[in-house]
């Protein structure tokens, strides 16, 4: 289920990737998109994840051409594949938080309530789970969207700027849980993050072509 | 998964519009199938009819200027060429019939009877019935008059069919210095002629007995002919000054005015649903909208378009389902009064294809539903 991306380039950003010779991104492994805030981060994280397609360039997954994929074909990837934690969160403000964590788990019935309790426990929001997600502060929200992304199968984790509203401590709890799945799993995470992390010191850097402004 | 929310009145005016656009059609396609399927049956190509003499100011002087001689008669029909014929025998005697109603005392009537072969009848007489009572056939129109005019001027409730069948009055015949007291009860309802007929037997004994010295030759004669001779039937009958029965001629303009109303009010029905279908659509596009974000979050987790389409769905196939099962119990409910007062044959069978047609016309509107909502969901995601 390895990831090949070369040349990739969208008309809003201009060059994401400018290499002939594709990267390769490949299971098991952890990778960290470093680079300046408008270079295209989340765009490339998009991308992979199926909702950017009007790029030119070649992203293949498992060997396959993506362009190809049909809208039931990504939808399948999003429930077994691919998991995802959006920069902005897009969670659903006026359900619960055990609504939005629910909502994902009933497409696959990945994981039990035992279970959403464990990991909202790890997280520090078990006492949030029959709160709205409106009431929340950002921190807050931004483990719950961490939490929904564990309630699916997945190969590779995406994560756009998952740690941006958290304090030292829960990132670190945050981290740990990820990885730890990703590794039962036999997963890789592809992380974008603005700030270079020590915690993220073991991870293997991207590099976007910075000449763009976003 | 979230809960639609269609406005309140959104929804009444939908289920209103659908109610009375599925009730209407469903009754309309009901009234069409009856009429087809009672055509479709009656395909003898034979006519049968009354001729009589046209009346002039002499035959008001004279009447026997108006009836026919043996030797009339015989002329006549073999000139016409007919399947068959025979004439009008009359009762010579008076006839008084009476019926005590709760509420409404004795009513009475003089009454008038006629006879004619049986093989010129579309109702038989039963055989069945007590030596003094009398079977009397009636002409369908004399109900529908009486239900439709005279019961409703009169505040007296309508009758079926089947009621009348059962009702039993008293008549009273007069004649020969003598006074016979029967029971009538009413055989059938004739399509075929305007009288009240009685076994032709019956009336010939009681003429004898009430009024023997009496004789009069028949002023009417009933005829049967095939209906590709009409037109020459026609030309000799009006040669000879002798007038047909026009009351056909009036059935068929009623039919057509019918038809075109028949034809008009579907048209309106479908217009009504239509409109209703289109109400439907607007409030699904409008949920659609409303939960825009709801289904784009769906969609980036992981939920494919047909699983966002089921969800979307149940609201207008629940709303489909509430408009089209009351229509066919309003329709039934129509049908049933409208058996009360009309004897129809087809009672079921029409009803049967009207209630098909009806679910398949709900099923075309739930199909362009989902159409609609694929295309919308689709729009969105391309």
């Amino acid at each position: 289920m390895e990831i090949q991306l070369s040349n990739i380039s969208l008309a809003y950003t201009g060059t994401l990737l400018d290499n002939p010779t594709p990267l390769i991104l490949n299971l098991g492994k952890n990778y960290i998109i470093t680079s300046p805030s408008g270079t295209g981060k989340s765009t490339l994280i998009h991308l992979i994840y199926g909702l950017v397609r009007d790029y030119e360039g070649d992203y293949t997954l498992n060997n396959k051409e993506t362009r190809t994929l049909t809208i039931e074909e990504w939808s399948q990837l999003r429930t077994s594949v691919l998991s995802i934690v959006f920069q902005g969160f897009r969670l659903i403000m006026e359900s619960t938080v055990l609504e939005n964590i629910v909502l994902k788990n009933k497409l696959t019935s990945h994981v039990n309530l035992d279970e959403i309790e464990f990991y909202a426990s790890q997280l520090n929001i078990e006492t949030l789970l029959n709160k709205k997600v409106s009431e929340l502060s950002f921190g807050q929200q931004q483990r719950v969207a961490i939490l929904r992304s564990l309630c699916q199968p997945f190969k590779w984790l995406l994560l756009d700027e998952p740690f941006a509203h958290l304090d030292r401590e829960n990132m670190q709890k945050a981290l740990t849980l990820l990885t730890e799945k990703a590794q039962q799993n036999g997963a890789g995470i592809i992380i974008s993050d603005t700030k270079t992390n020590l915690m993220l010191s073991n991870f293997i850097p991207i590099q976007l072509n910075t000449l763009n402004n976003g | 998964m979230a809960k639609l929310k269609i406005p309140s009145f959104n929804k009444i005016v939908t289920t209103l519009g659908g109610w009375v656009g599925f009730t209407v059609l469903t009754v309309s396609i009901w009234v069409f199938a009856s009429a087809y399927l009672s055509e479709y049956n009656n395909q003898d190509n034979t006519q049968h009819n009354t001729i009589f003499k046209k009346s002039s100011l002499f035959s008001t002087f004279k009447q026997d200027l108006n009836t026919f001689s043996e030797t009339e008669v015989k002329q006549i029909t073999n000139e016409l060429n007919l399947i068959n014929h025979g004439v009008f025998n009359s009762s010579t005697f008076r006839v008084v019939g009476s019926v005590e109603l709760p509420r409404m005392g004795k009513i009475a009537t003089d009454l008038f009877f006629e006879s004619l072969p049986n093989e010129l009848l579309d109702i038989p007489f039963p055989k069945d019935l007590a030596e003094n009572t009398i079977p009397i056939i009636i002409p369908k129109n004399y109900l529908n008059l009486y239900n439709l005019g005279f019961s409703r001027s009169q505040g007296l409730p309508q009758v079926s069919p089947a009621i009348i069948k059962t009702l039993v009055f008293n008549l009273d015949l007069y004649g020969n210095n003598k006074h016979l007291q029967y029971k009538g009860k009413i055989a059938g309802f004739t399509t075929r002629y305007n009288t009240l007929l009685i076994p032709e037997k019956t009336l010939e004994i009681l003429n004898q007995e009430l009024s023997p010295t009496k004789k009069t030759n028949p002023v009417k004669i009933a005829i049967h002919y095939s209906q590709n001779q009409e037109s020459a039937i026609y030309k000799t009958l009006d040669k000879r000054n002798i007038e047909i029965e026009e009351n056909n001629s009036y059935f068929s303009y009623l039919q057509k005015t019918g038809t075109i109303l028949l034809i008009s009010i579907s048209l309106l029905s479908f217009l009504i649903i239509t409109l209703s279908g289109l109400l439907i659509i607007s409030n699904m596009n409008s949920a659609i909208e409303k939960e825009s974000t709801y289904i784009s979050r769906c969609y980036e987790m992981g939920y494919h378009p047909k699983q966002l389409m089921r969800q979307f769905l149940r609201p207008s196939t629940i709303e489909t389902i509430t408009i089209v099962i009351p229509a066919l119990v309003f329709s039934e409910i129509l049908r049933l009064q409208f058996l009360r007062i009309m004897d129809n044959p087809w009672t079921f069978q029409p009803f049967a294809i009207a209630t098909i047609l009806t679910i398949g016309i709900g099923t075309l509107l739930w199909l362009f539903q989902i159409r609609k909502l694929k295309y919308e969901l689709n729009k969105r995601f391309q």
